[in-house]
């Protein structure tokens, strides 16, 4: 038999049904028992507990209970039991998906021959890098394969628009337009784990790794995208292939939807490929050590150190956060009092003065600026200390879920060997314990207590002094105050609750980024209808970009003057900025949901949210096919204009 | 060439049509204009057209004349500046309506990436023809372009005559009853042009209604019933092939090789009768046609088996444009294994001694068949390499199960190989 009729062979073998069903089964009790004995083997080690010595204060022990629990809640979050439950759950799923798609002995051989380059690299000190990453592109590939088939399964009904979306996968991976993006993608995806600097502390790995994958693959697959969509109808046009489509009972919309179909399924596997990748690597990361542990896995609650707690409720979570009520607004009538009586100021030393309105502008936002510095800063011996006020907890206090404080001081230049003593109190207590809490400077540092120290209505105090209380040798307490002035930055001090879990926040986060690359696709398909690929490709990324920007310019609009610095009223100020207002407003839900950073910050979008941003998605891109639609009913598309 | 026009079904007595035209175009004009909207070109004039069913209608003129253009407007690739078209009684923009017409364009524009099976059932799927159905045609349509061997290559790969084929096969996967040609022939070799014609004359013997426009007189001389003969946007002559050029003033009689005294002899003959009025006019011995030539060392070569990149000549129209779609009965006695199926033709119009264009129905069953069957005298009948290769020894994969028509191939599954057909070793 020659290695052809084998592979033929194999081929019948794998796509036969008795194979299929007895190769699913194999796997799935391979993998369950697996599993199972890996549980049992994990559990059976013993789980610490709190164990408290005899005749201690039973008031203390309460406390003491209460904050274990408290982070034993965190810890929990850490346990790779489940993350490994998830992924073996999904890996089996995906590998029943490959069985039954005909491809088992294949993959398998891909598979093995895989293990074979990549596996001796890997055990050698100067390859291990590279065969890390053949191993990655392999398993990419293969996943990215197996989902085009199906997905080549799933259109292949005879409908127009199916077969026209069918067309377009097939488009996909046999034109370099397309194909460069995607090989660059996995490529990048494979080659990101290496750029990680082994020697940060754990949270800003998987920070870096969250922000850098979910944000450079979406910007791969968005660009891609958009010059692949604008292509496949553009370059159809400029090469007449449209009149073999357009002559056989094929409606404009069909072919338009069947474009968008095909591009938007498109995105959709290669962002379902990133993102498993993403998932799978963030896991493995959560599992390795964080700074100060020895092993990857704690989790005695008690032996938690600070690099655990800050990944587990700062980024792997789905947190809900809230800043500290603002002293002062621009348009407070206090600040009018107080620009008047700067106006005065200033014409006792000269009568004349008579402020232009940009004059005035400049001098309410300098007052506001300076009240809020005021406001955010604790002079050591005049001020002692400041309260800030946080409004809207109460959802935070329902949860029983732990609270963190995130904060950052910044003094003295934030030197890099100063250490300051901060304490914090509310209505309820202290929130750190006798004496204080020693903070560096320049870089933020977190805080978790329980919700208990949260008000009924939502509202938390909180007492923040610039020094600590030392006992004197006759036992009086004293104030010691930090040697100089502390400032929190604008976003220097920060609440934040889970509101969501961070598997689910990623799902979520995932699809928000599915319905921006689908509304990119109708907007590539949009402008191809009419566009030259050029052209076209030049409108798409534009818009691209503006609607990327839409919230940066929305927040800059407010500052934008009408007038120049004399107050005169300038034509071409009032057109920009009345072009920008619109044009940022029509983007503004698009830029908003802002799910890359989300991500990597850890905050929760909301299925609220979600569902708000879609439907208006939507119905732009419903808006965009319909217009597309009607360009094409009036155009001739026997004359082309684009060469 | 068709010689019986005035008998075409559905015209009266005094040959007037009573039929309602398939395509009518009344009063059509089409201005082309620049950028600023200023009129460019008037490429169709205030044109009158009425094409009737089951005809074979042929649009001449030379380059420029406003074929393609008329016949654009009538598929709705380009809106008339004035007039109105009528396809089937609908507007040309009614996509039902599109379901009975095939067209093939002056150049093939195809996806380059698909490959030829590809690409057919891409516009198969656009017609939401059945899996089943599907694959027949298929594979009966890359038998007939005889592009069964390079069915797996992309079809960028192919050379212009190949793809032309494509685009023939295309056109006919719906077994349209209104096909319109524009410049079939172009690109073709003189075995595909043939190929081309007795395919026309075939689907007309089915009643089907065939559009054929071409610059090639000899093509739709041979072919057409009636004809509109276009220049500067406008019909300059229109008619029947008879009418339009029937000659009185000559007459040849064409017999085997005679001396010059026989000839004398018929001459004096000729001039006797006429009262000296008449006499020969010239005697020539003719040659064998450079079409029969070429055809004959093409077959010989495909006899000898002589490999080739490009598309081998099957000749055989599709079955199911013969109207030869198979029946249960066939289904039936193939699946039992019978050496010798009854097939049934259920098609009225099939039978070739009905069909009203008669002086060529007697050679069309088979073009390479008949054409080794006219010459072949002295040869030895040739085996048509491609044949060998057509319906009952194809490539496993190529007769798909029903509703299986999804690639799962080996290596083919990764990425390249679109529709799972094993590559053809």
């Amino acid at each position: 038999m020659t290695l052809r009729e084998r592979v033929r062979a194999a081929d019948r073998l794998q796509k036969s049904r008795g194979f299929k069903i007895g190769a699913s089964v194999l796997t799935g009790l391979l993998v369950i028992g697996t599993l199972i004995t890996w549980i049992v083997l994990t559990t059976s080690e013993g789980g610490a507990g709190l164990t408290l010595p005899e005749g201690v204060d039973p008031e203390l022990a309460a406390q003491a209970e209460a904050q274990y629990g408290l982070f034993k809640d965190i810890a929990g979050a850490s346990n790779p039991i489940v993350g490994i439950s998830v992924t073996a759950a999904l890996g089996l799923v995906a590998v029943i998906g490959v069985i039954w798609l005909g491809l088992g002995l294949t993959y398998l051989g891909l598979a093995l021959a895989g293990l074979l380059i990549a596996g001796p690299l890997m055990l050698s000190d100067t390859g291990a890098g590279a065969g890390r990453m053949i191993g990655g592109v392999l398993a990419l590939t293969m996943a990215f394969t197996a989902l085009m088939q199906a997905a080549r399964i799933a259109l292949s009904g005879s409908r127009p628009v199916l077969s026209i979306a069918r067309n377009v996968l097939a488009e996909a991976v046999r034109l370099k337009l397309s194909m460069v993006f995607v090989v660059m993608l996995i490529v990048l995806m494979a080659a990101l784990p290496l750029l990680l600097d082994g020697e940060q502390p754990l949270r800003y790995r998987v920070q870096t790794f969250l922000q850098w994958a979910t944000g450079g693959s979406f910007w791969i697959i968005a660009t891609m995208v958009v010059f692949f969509s604008v292509g496949t109808v553009a370059f159809e046009q400029r090469d007449k292939i449209i009149w073999q489509t357009m002559t056989k009972p094929v409606a404009p919309w069909q072919y338009l939807l069947g474009k968008w179909l095909g591009v938007s399924l498109l995105a959709a596997i290669l962002l379902a490929v990133s993102s498993s990748g993403i998932f799978l690597f963030t896991e493995y990361l959560r599992t390795q050590p964080a700074t100060g542990e020895v092993t990857g896995e704690p989790i005695d609650p008690l032996d938690l150190t600070e690099d655990r707690v800050v990944l587990e409720t700062q980024i792997l979570t789905a947190r809900r956060s809230v800043y500290p009520q603002d002293l002062v607004d621009i348009r407070d009538e206090a600040v009018d009092v107080a620009v008047r009586e700067q106006i005065e100021r200033e014409r006792r030393q000269d009568p004349d003065y008579d402020p232009s309105p940009g004059e005035l502008r400049m001098m309410r936002i300098d007052i506001v600026n300076k009240e809020s510095l005021e406001y955010r800063s604790i002079e050591p011996t005049r001020d002692q200390y400041e309260e800030f006020v946080f409004l809207g907890l109460g959802a935070a206090k329902q949860s029983n879920r732990p609270i963190t404080l995130r904060y950052k001081i910044n003094a003295e230049g934030n030197r890099p060997d100063a250490l300051y003593t901060l304490m914090m109190e509310t209505p309820e207590g202290p929130l750190t314990p006798y004496p204080g809490r020693t903070t560096g400077l320049g870089f933020s540092h977190t805080l978790t207590f329980s919700p208990d120290f949260i008000a009924g209505d939502g509202r938390f105090d909180l007492r923040i002094w610039n020094g600590s209380i030392r006992m004197l040798e006759d036992g009086r307490p004293v104030f010691v105050p930090n040697p100089a002035t502390i400032t929190f930055p604008v976003d220097g001090l920060e609440l934040s609750y889970a509101a969501g879990s961070y598997h689910m926040n990623f799902v979520r986060i995932v699809f928000v980024l599915w319905i921006k690359l689908a509304f990119l696709a109708a907007l590539g398909i949009w402008a191809g209808t009419f566009l030259s690929f050029p052209v076209a490709g030049l409108v798409s990324v534009g818009t691209f970009l503006v609607a990327e920007g839409a919230s940066f310019v929305q927040s800059s609009i407010d500052m934008f003057s009408l007038t120049d610095y004399d107050g005169n009223t300038e034509t071409w100020r009032v057109i920009a900025k009345a072009i920008a207002d619109t044009v940022s407003n029509l983007f503004l839900v698009y830029s908003e949901l802002k799910p890359t950073t989300r991500l990597a910050d850890g905050r929760l979008l909301s299925w609220y949210e979600v569902g708000g941003g879609s439907v208006v998605l939507a119905i732009a891109m419903s808006a965009l096919l319909l217009t597309g639609v009607y360009i094409m009913k009036r155009r001739e598309l026997a004359i082309y204009s684009g060469h | 060439m068709a010689d019986t026009a005035t008998s075409t079904p559905g015209t009266t007595a005094t040959g007037t049509r009573t039929d309602r035209p398939i395509v009518a175009c009344q009063r059509l004009s089409k201005v082309f204009r620049d950028f600023w909207m200023r009129p460019n070109a008037k490429a169709v004039d205030a044109l009158d057209l009425l094409v009737y069913p089951k005809e074979i209608f042929g649009l001449l003129g030379p380059n420029g004349s406003g074929k393609s253009t008329t016949i654009k407007m009538i598929l709705g690739l380009l809106r008339p500046t004035s007039g109105r078209v009528m396809v089937f009684n609908k507007p040309p923009t009614d996509v039902p309506t599109k379901k009975r017409i095939g067209y093939l364009p002056e150049e093939s524009y195809l996806y380059p990436f698909l490959n030829a099976r590809e690409t057919l059932d891409y516009y198969a799927k656009l017609f939401e023809i059945d899996a089943k159905t599907r694959t027949r045609r298929i594979d009966e349509l890359l038998d007939m372009v005889g592009l069964q061997h390079a069915q797996f290559r992309p079809v960028r790969e192919y050379s212009k005559g190949m793809q032309r084929r494509i685009g023939i096969a295309q056109a006919l996967i719906n077994d349209p009853d209104l096909l319109i040609l524009d410049e079939p022939t172009t690109g073709l070799d003189p075995i595909g042009t043939r190929q081309v014609k007795d395919l026309i004359l075939e689907l007309g013997r089915r009643g089907k209604t065939v559009i054929l426009s071409s610059h090639l007189l000899a093509d739709v001389e041979d072919v057409v019933d009636r004809m509109a003969i276009l220049y500067g946007g406008r019909i300059r002559g229109e008619g029947t092939c008879d009418e339009l050029l029937a000659s009185n003033e000559k007459t040849t009689i064409e017999t085997d090789a005679l001396d010059e005294d026989t000839i004398a002899e018929i001459d004096r003959i000729i001039r006797e009768r006429s009262g000296g009025e008449k006499s020969i006019r010239g005697v020539t011995m003719p040659r064998q046609k450079l079409e029969e030539f070429f055809l004959g060392i093409v077959e010989r070569a495909q006899a000898e088996r002589v490999a080739t990149a490009g598309a081998v000549h099957s000749g055989g129209t599709a079955a199911f444009l013969k109207g030869e779609d198979q029946t249960g009965d066939e289904l039936i006695s193939s699946l039992l294994g019978s050496d010798e199926p009854e097939i049934t033709h259920d098609t009225p119009e099939s039978p070739i001694t009905d069909a009203p264009r008669t002086h060529q129905s007697d050679e069309t069953e088979g073009v390479i068949g008949s054409l080794l069957a006219t010459d072949a005298g002295d040869e030895p009948p040739a085996p048509d390499s491609s044949r060998t290769n057509s319906t009952d020894d194809r490539p496993e994969a190529a007769s798909t199960e029903p509703g299986e028509d999804v690639d799962l191939g080996v290596i083919g599954s990764l990425l390249d190989d679109d529709d799972g057909e094993e590559k053809p070793s």
